[in-house]
């Protein structure tokens, strides 16, 4: 120190090191609240105090003014659909042994190479079972071939190279066996007697045919040939109704006004004016009464009601997607997430061919009290806040709802096959016209064939342009053709209207007879003429119609098979090439 | 196929028939039939017997030609099918090679498994061979023997068939025939079969698991069949026996579903019930004052002090800033200075000497 001069010394005490400073204290917490929502969402454990603690924040300790519902009395009232009522208004009795897809959509059974070939191979057999010797037999099945020949003008469809090669070998073993059918109360047995059989032998051959008749109307469901179909042309839909037995002295009608979707249920249905009770109805309607315990519902990816849980798989928080304009999205996230467990559910076991009316249904709770649930979407039909599912729509204005549950009698699967028929409906601005393509068309053999390239086959073309004149610059073409598998429909005023419009078929002008004609070769536009197809029916989209076997079994494990229809959007416009009045200029060859 | 090759290797490596052959190629006009009396007939029988093995290159070019352009068309022909069968046999070598025959597995389950995957492969292989001898459209059928506990089921199922009536058979076949292509060629066949041949079909439904009791599933029934999966395999020719081994082609398989006479439909209704829910702990307590037993007043007073203490386990430091325990919650305090580093520090060791 010796050495440091005063001077020195202030010097060193001025240095910032010396400088007089303020001091303060910072202190560090642990704050649990973050605003992150991971972390909490973990819900991590921690002291026994903890549980109780977020079961508190979580208000699992609430008390509310409510009570557990421990016992629900159900009264229900069920009804039967007696009657089924086809487009024309009759009402027949409903069909109990078969699907009704089967009953509204089945068609006559297709006269091609399939069909008569299921007839003789059934003959065959029936012969045998009636115990003839072989040579009678062939004597018989060739003898057939007589009064009911088959020739290629009997069989429907198209006559394509695989039909033809089918007929080259069967033909001539072939007879008509949808004739034989129809002919079997009339002229049948005479034309068997004529056979020159021994006269066991013609009875036999009888009974074999009757056996063959039960048979084919086994094999096929065949409508009625007294009841008329339900297919509307112009509408491109199956149009019904149904009809209950009365209950309360009230039947209840279900129109059908326009299903063609291929599958039948509930939501094809619309309930009509309430039909009195004839008298007559045969007694379906039955009360019935369910005592049971109220489980809450459950589903898949329901969350759990508790917090301290564990959540199984389903349940994914964060997969849930929903904008703020997803109001439906919203409302279901809504009841999953917070009002799930206050839904309770019963299984209520319906038999199939049922109309089902919930008449009351009464919840006691742990404290005794009785409640008296109502339905949800009770009230006017045309009051927009009313909100149910599973309902049927009143199809007559100004009425309450009837809140009902619809169990049709329909099959939930049924076979499908590729398509036997199936025509595309279009429309085309360029020509300002509507068309009919046949995508696929019904082969006489049976299966469906490209309706291009029987088209093909069968068109006869236009006489071939001529060379043009020397020098000449434009070539004009009076009209163009169109593929033999496009057929015309053309807008026409609907009477009484200055502004609807329908479509009717038509022919392309070079088709004026003696001109040969483009056949329609399928069935769904085959109508008889005038044919009309509703403006509405071919929308911009297109529609597509099909026409297909359908195969489903029923519920005494019988096999059902007929042909339906159904129809599906289409894949938008199309365009015919269809021109008149063409004029276009030459192209200059480079020669 | 190998002989014929080598038959044909020999024809064309011939030194007359070549040195001939290369004669031809460099004159046309050297053509001497006397050359080709002998090779050609014989370069036909081979090129002939090879085109039976489903190798239609091999058929030969020239059918009874003598001149020069036969012979050289022949002789080509020759050269190449016998480098293409060679090229095919060698293909198919490594398809006869033995599968590696893996150690076998302790498990006899396992091992009868691994059994089974050797025989599949092994087949797998000698139709992989076939098909690069023969030609991609040659197919070889395996035949095969059921397995020794299936044969009484299946002998059982044969010897009393489920379903016997023709019509009724032909009425599954043919309303199938409308909705699966397969069946429809099947049924085709049979008929076309009968009308050539007068032959019939011999149809046996085979339906497992077989109960007496069971109609068959492949039409209607009066008495339901029992619960549970049903399998009926159409059997089209009658197997000789269930133990021998057979041949078989799958034809088609599918699924059929038969409605219930009734569905369970589910109603469902609203029910505000309460939302509380049990504690997720459990209250281990002891009685404040040791008397003996329980006081009703201490242990309600218990629990409510419990979830009095389950609200304050949620009370948060920023809570307590106001209070004047403030001070007392745990921290870490750590201090900081206007000034530098050092003279923080000597004023704490001012501080800390003042105060000791």
């Amino acid at each position: 120190m010796a050495i440091l001069t005063a001077g020195s010394t202030q010097l060193f005490l001025d240095t910032r090191v010396f400088e007089p400073a303020i001091r303060g204290w910072n202190r560090l917490e642990g704050r649990p609240r973050a605003v992150e929502f991971d972390r909490s969402l973990r819900a991590e454990v921690r002291d026994p105090l903890w549980f109780l603690t977020r079961q508190w924040q979580f208000g699992e300790f609430q008390g509310e003014d409510a009570g557990s519902p421990i016992d629900a009395r159900l009264a229900y009232a069920t009804t039967k659909l007696v009657h089924y009522l086809p487009r024309s208004g009759d009402r027949l009795d409903f069909p109990q042994n078969q699907p009704l897809e089967a009953v509204v959509e089945r068609e006559q059974a297709p006269s091609d190479l399939a069909t008569h070939r299921q007839i003789m191979r059934a003959m065959r057999l029936a012969l045998d079972a009636e115990g003839l010797p072989p040579p009678t037999r062939q004597v018989v099945m060739a003898a057939y071939r007589t009064p009911y020949p088959l020739d290629a003008a009997r069989l429907g469809g198209a006559l394509d190279g695989e039909t033809r090669r089918q007929l080259l070998f069967e033909g001539p073993h072939l007879f008509d066996g949808l004739s034989l059918l129809d002919d079997i109360p009339a002229g049948h047995d005479g034309k068997v007697d004529g056979f020159g059989l021994s006269p066991a032998d013609a009875e036999a051959v009888k009974r074999a045919a009757r056996i063959v008749q039960t048979w084919f109307a086994g094999l096929y469901s065949l409508p009625d040939a007294a009841t008329p179909s339900t297919w509307s042309d112009p509408q491109v839909e199956y149009q019904f109704a149904c009809e209950t037995a009365p209950l309360d002295d009230t039947a209840e009608t279900l129109l059908a006004p326009s299903y063609a979707q291929g599958h039948l249920d509930w939501y094809a249905f619309d309930l009509g004016a309430a039909a009195g009770n004839d008298g007559d109805s045969p007694a379906g309607a039955e009360r019935k009464a369910l005592s049971f315990i109220p489980a809450a519902i459950s589903y898949a990816g329901i969350p759990n009601p508790r917090y301290w849980q564990f959540e199984d798989r389903h349940v994914e928080f964060a997969d849930i997607t929903a904008a703020t304009t997803d109001v439906a999205k919203l409302l279901l996230m809504e009841f999953a997430l917070s009002a799930s467990n206050d839904w309770c559910v019963i299984p209520l076991e319906l038999a199939v061919n049922s109309l089902c009316r919930i008449e009351g249904l009464v919840v006691t709770d742990v404290f005794g009290e009785r409640t008296l649930v109502r339905a949800a979407g009770r009230g006017p039909d045309s009051v927009w806040q009313r909100w149910s599912m599973f309902d049927l729509s009143q199809a007559a204005a100004g009425r309450d709802t009837r809140t009902a549950l619809l169990v049709p009698p329909t099959t939930p699967t049924a076979m499908r096959p590729p398509p036997i028929e199936k025509i595309v409906l279009l429309r085309d601005e360029m020509a300002n016209m509507a068309w009919a393509v046949e995508r696929i068309v019904p082969s006489a053999a049976g299966p469906g064939i490209d309706g291009y390239a029987y088209a093909d086959a069968i068109a006869v073309s236009l006489p071939p342009e001529p060379d043009p004149a020397p020098g000449a610059e434009v070539r004009y073409r009076l009209g163009a053709d169109v593929a033999w598998n496009w057929h015309p429909f053309i807008p026409v005023h609907i009477p009484g209207s200055n502004r609807s419009v329908s479509l009717q078929r038509a022919r392309l002008p070079h088709e004026r007879p003696p001109q040969p004609s483009r056949p329609i070769v399928g069935q769904i536009i085959a109508g008889p003429t005038p044919f009309f197809l509703n403006e509405e029916e071919v929308p911009r989209a297109g529609r597509i119609v099909t026409r297909e076997f359908r195969r489903a079994r029923w519920t005494d494990g019988s096999v059902v098979l007929w042909i339906g229809r159904r129809t599906s959007p289409g894949r938008g416009e199309g365009s015919s090439g269809l021109v008149f009045d063409d004029l276009r200029p030459i192209r200059k060859s480079n020669s | 196929m190998d002989a014929l090759r080598q038959t044909l290797d020999a024809l064309v490596s011939d030194a007359p028939t070549k040195a001939a052959y290369e004669a031809l190629l460099a004159d046309a006009a050297s053509f001497d039939a006397a050359d080709w009396t002998a090779p050609l007939p014989a370069m036909r029988t081979a090129l002939r017997a090879l085109s039976l093995h489903g190798f239609a290159e091999a058929l030969p070019a020239s059918a009874f030609g003598t001149d020069g352009e036969a012979a050289r068309r022949l002789y080509d022909q020759s050269v190449e099918a016998a480098k293409i069968a060679k090229a095919r046999l060698e293909s198919a070598a490594a398809d006869f090679e033995p599968v590696p025959v893996p150690p076998a597995a302790p498990n006899p389950d396992d091992a009868a498994r691994q059994q089974r995957q050797l025989i599949d492969q092994r087949a797998e292989r000698l139709r992989s061979a076939a098909k690069s001898v023969f030609g991609t459209s040659f197919e070889i059928v395996p035949r095969f023997r059921l397995a020794a506990e299936q044969v009484p089921e299946i002998a059982a199922c044969l010897a009393a068939p489920v379903e016997t009536d023709p019509l009724k058979l032909e009425a599954w076949l043919q309303s199938l025939s409308r909705v699966r292509p397969r069946m429809a060629d099947l049924a085709l066949t049979g008929s076309w079969r009968s009308l050539s041949r007068g032959e019939e079909t011999a149809y046996v439904p085979l339906q497992v698991p077989r109960k007496l009791t069971d109609p068959w599933i492949g039409g209607g029934w009066t008495t339901p069949p029992g619960a549970g999966d049903i399998v009926s395999v159409m059997a089209v020719e009658r197997p000789s026996a269930a133990g021998d081994p057979i041949a078989a082609l799958l034809i088609d398989e599918f699924t059929e579903t038969v409605p219930a006479e009734t569905e369970t439909t589910g109603l469902s209704f609203h029910y505000d019930r309460p939302n509380a829910v049990a504690p997720q702990a459990l209250l281990l307590a002891l009685p404040p004052r040791f008397t003996g037993g329980w006081q009703w007043d201490d242990l309600v007073a218990t629990v409510i002090d419990t979830f009095d203490r389950a609200r304050m386990r949620a009370v948060e430091p920023s809570q307590l800033a106001t209070g004047p325990l403030f001070h007392a919650t745990p921290a870490t305090l750590v201090p900081f200075s206007t000034g530098w580093l050092l003279s923080t520090l000597l004023v704490a060791n001012t501080v800390a000497v003042n105060q000791s």
